[in-house]
C-alpha cells in the first residue's frame, strides 16, 4: 500500500522521521531534527499545506486510512517546526533548549 | 488611555494611589524567607495545604460514572482518588487500601466499575465502599462498613473540583472563595470537551513558578519571539496591568492585550494555523457570551490579552478569547515542585480546527520553556541568601499580595482568622 496518497509523492523522504504518533513525538522530533532538518522539511512541506488540508479535508477526521493517516501526520509535524522557522528563526526559543522535564501528558483526540 | 496602569476608583472610596494600595499592602520589598527555609515550608504543609481547599480538575474529567483521577498532592503525602459514584455523585477519597495501606489505583485516571487493590485483591465500588475480601472468614473480626476507601471533603463550584484535607475543614468552599466567589460567579466554562495537559517537575519552590506566571513585565524579555507582540506595544511596551483586584486570599489581574497584533508576512503558516475564518459561529457565540460576563476583561478594554485570577493556594483560573484555562503549582520540597497547565479547546471537526489545535499546543510549550526558564537558576540564587527580598512594581503587585497571604495563612491559628 502506499504510504502517502497520490499526488504527495514529494513528500514521501519525510514520512519515516516525521510522521509521529502524538504531540509529545512530534515535540521531541522537532529537536531531534535540529535546525538544518527542521528547515528542510519545513520549506517541503509550507508550500503544499493547503493542498494536504483540501485532501484531508475529505476524509474523516477519526478514521483515516493509513496513507491519509501518515499525510495527516505530517501536517502536525509542521505545526511544530513552525514555532522553530516562523517564530524564532531558531530550533528552541531564544535562551532555552530542549528540555525532557516538559511532559505534554494528555493531547487532544485525534492524536 | 489604553495600556496605562490607571487606578480605576473603587465605589465608596477614596481612589487608591496604587494597585498595591487598593489590596491594602505597601511598597516596600517583599521577604524571600518562605521561598527557602524548610522550616516555613513545613509550616506551609500544616497551615495552607492541609487547612485550604485545593483544585483538583474539571467534573467533565469525570463525566460518566466509575470515570476516576489520580492526584498526588506530594506535599502533604496525600494520593488523592476523584471518582463519579453509580449514583452520579463526584467524591474523593485517600487511594489507600485499608488492608494494608498499598495504593489502590495506579493508574492516572480511567474508569473502573470497580476498585481492585493489587496487593490482595480487595475491591471498593465506585462509592469507596468495600465490596469484596478475598478469604475473609480469616478475618475475625473484621468491620466491613468500616473498611471502605478513607473518604476526604471535596465541593464542587461551577464544574471546578476542590478537596481539602483536613480531618473536619475548618470553612466550607464557598467561605473560602468568599469575595471572589461573588465576582467570579457565573462565567461560563466553554470549549471544554478537549482538554490537554503539560506537567513539568522543577527544582525550585512552588512559589518561584506562580510568580512566573501572575506578571506580563517578563513578557518583552522572556517571550519576545511568541507572544510580546500580544501583550505589549509602543503605548505599553512592558505590558502594565489593566486592573488589579484583592478577595480575602485570592486575587486577579487583568492583563493589556495589542488589539493590533496579527501574524506577519513572514509568518504564513502562522496566519494559517490562526486563521480566524475556522472558528465555528456556535464557538463564536459561546466566547462573547463568556466574554461579556463583568468578571472576563473587568475593564471591557479592546486591548486586553487575559485575566490571571489566583485562588489561593496554588490554583491560577486564567481567563484568554477563547475561555479559561488553568496552571497548577504543587510543592514536593522546599526547593522542587510540579507545575501542571491546562487548555481546553472545543473538539476539533475538521483538519483547520485540528492544525490549528496542534499549533496551539506547539506554542503553547514553547511559552512554558520560555516561562520555566528561569525558575531555576532564581532559586539558586534565592537559596543563595544574596538579597533579603524581591523589589516588586505595580506589575507584580500579585506576588506582592501572594506572600502578604502566605504569611498570614502560616501566622494564623484558625481559618476564620486566616481568611479576616
Ligand atoms: S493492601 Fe490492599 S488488599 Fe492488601
Ligand atoms: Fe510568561
Amino acid at each position: 500500500m502506499a504510504l502517502l496518497p497520490d499526488g504527495f509523492a514529494d513528500l514521501l523522504p519525510f514520512v519515516a522521521q516525521w510522521a509521529k504518533d502524538d504531540v509529545q513525538e512530534r515535540h521531541r522530533q522537532r529537536f531531534a531534527a535540529g535546525m538544518d532538518g527542521v528547515q528542510a522539511f519545513y520549506d517541503a512541506l509550507a508550500p503544499r499545506a493547503t493542498d494536504m488540508m483540501a485532501y484531508l479535508d475529505t476524509v474523516p477526521l477519526d478514521d483515516m486510512p493509513e496513507e491519509a493517516a501518515n499525510l495527516y501526520k505530517l501536517l502536525m509535524a509542521l505545526a511544530h517546526v513552525t514555532l522553530s522557522v516562523e517564530h524564532h528563526g531558531e530550533l528552541a526559543p531564544p535562551g532555552t533548549a530542549f528540555n525532557p522535564a516538559v511532559q505534554i501528558v494528555r493531547g487532544p483526540a485525534p492524536a | 488611555m489604553r495600556g496605562q496602569a490607571e487606578i480605576l476608583p473603587l465605589e465608596g472610596n477614596e481612589q487608591p494611589a496604587s494597585f498595591a494600595a487598593r489590596g491594602g499592602m505597601d511598597n516596600g520589598p517583599v521577604p524571600l524567607e518562605s521561598y527557602r527555609s524548610p522550616e516555613l515550608f513545613a509550616l506551609e504543609r500544616e497551615r495552607v495545604f492541609r487547612r485550604a481547599w485545593l483544585f483538583m480538575g474539571r467534573v467533565e474529567r469525570v463525566a460518566k460514572p466509575g470515570d476516576f483521577l489520580v492526584r498526588e498532592v506530594e506535599i502533604c503525602n496525600a494520593s488523592i482518588l476523584i471518582i463519579r459514584g453509580k449514583d452520579g455523585q463526584v467524591r474523593a477519597f485517600h487511594n489507600v487500601c485499608p488492608h494494608r495501606a498499598n495504593l489502590v489505583e495506579t493508574r492516572r485516571e480511567g474508569n473502573a466499575p470497580a476498585l481492585v487493590c493489587r496487593y490482595h485483591g480487595w475491591s471498593f465500588n465506585n462509592d469507596g465502599s468495600l465490596r469484596g475480601v478475598p478469604d475473609q472468614e480469616m478475618f475475625l473480626e473484621l468491620d466491613k462498613s468500616k473498611c471502605g476507601l478513607p473518604p476526604v471533603a471535596l465541593e464542587i463550584w461551577n464544574g471546578w473540583i476542590f478537596i481539602n484535607l483536613a480531618e473536619k475543614p475548618e470553612v466550607s468552599l464557598d467561605e473560602f472563595l468568599g469575595s471572589f466567589k461573588d465576582y467570579y460567579d457565573g462565567v461560563e466554562a466553554i470549549n471544554l470537551d478537549c482538554s490537554v495537559v503539560i506537567e513539568t517537575r522543577l527544582k525550585c519552590n512552588w512559589k518561584v513558578v506562580a510568580d512566573a506566571f501572575v506578571e506580563a513585565y517578563h513578557i518583552p524579555s522572556i517571550h519576545r519571539t511568541t507572544i510580546k507582540s500580544m501583550f505589549s506595544n509602543r503605548e505599553n511596551p512592558f505590558g502594565r496591568l489593566l486592573d488589579a483586584q484583592f478577595f480575602g486570599p485570592h486575587r486577579t489581574i487583568s492583563m493589556f492585550g495589542n488589539a493590533e497584533d496579527t501574524p506577519r508576512e513572514d509568518q504564513p503558516i502562522v496566519a494559517l494555523a490562526r486563521d480566524p475564518s475556522i472558528y465555528r459561529p456556535e464557538v463564536l457565540e459561546a466566547s462573547a457570551r463568556y466574554m461579556s460576563h463583568p468578571a472576563v476583561n473587568p475593564t471591557k478594554q479592546p486591548g486586553w490579552s487575559m485575566d490571571a485570577s489566583t485562588i489561593f493556594p496554588n490554583l491560577n483560573l486564567d481567563a484568554g478569547f477563547n475561555g479559561q484555562f488553568t496552571h497548577e503549582y504543587w510543592p514536593v520540597s522546599v526547593n522542587e515542585c510540579l507545575h501542571r497547565a491546562t487548555y481546553y479547546f472545543p473538539k476539533p471537526t475538521n483538519i483547520r480546527e485540528r492544525f490549528q489545535l496542534e499549533y496551539m499546543m506547539a506554542w503553547f510549550v514553547d511559552v512554558i520553556y520560555e516561562d520555566l526558564g528561569n525558575v531555576e537558576r532564581t532559586q539558586r540564587g534565592i537559596d543563595s541568601g544574596a538579597t533579603k527580598g524581591m523589589q516588586l512594581s505595580e506589575s507584580e503587585v500579585s506576588i506582592r499580595h501572594s506572600v502578604q497571604q502566605i504569611e498570614k495563612w502560616l501566622r494564623a491559628e484558625t481559618v476564620a482568622d486566616a481568611l479576616q
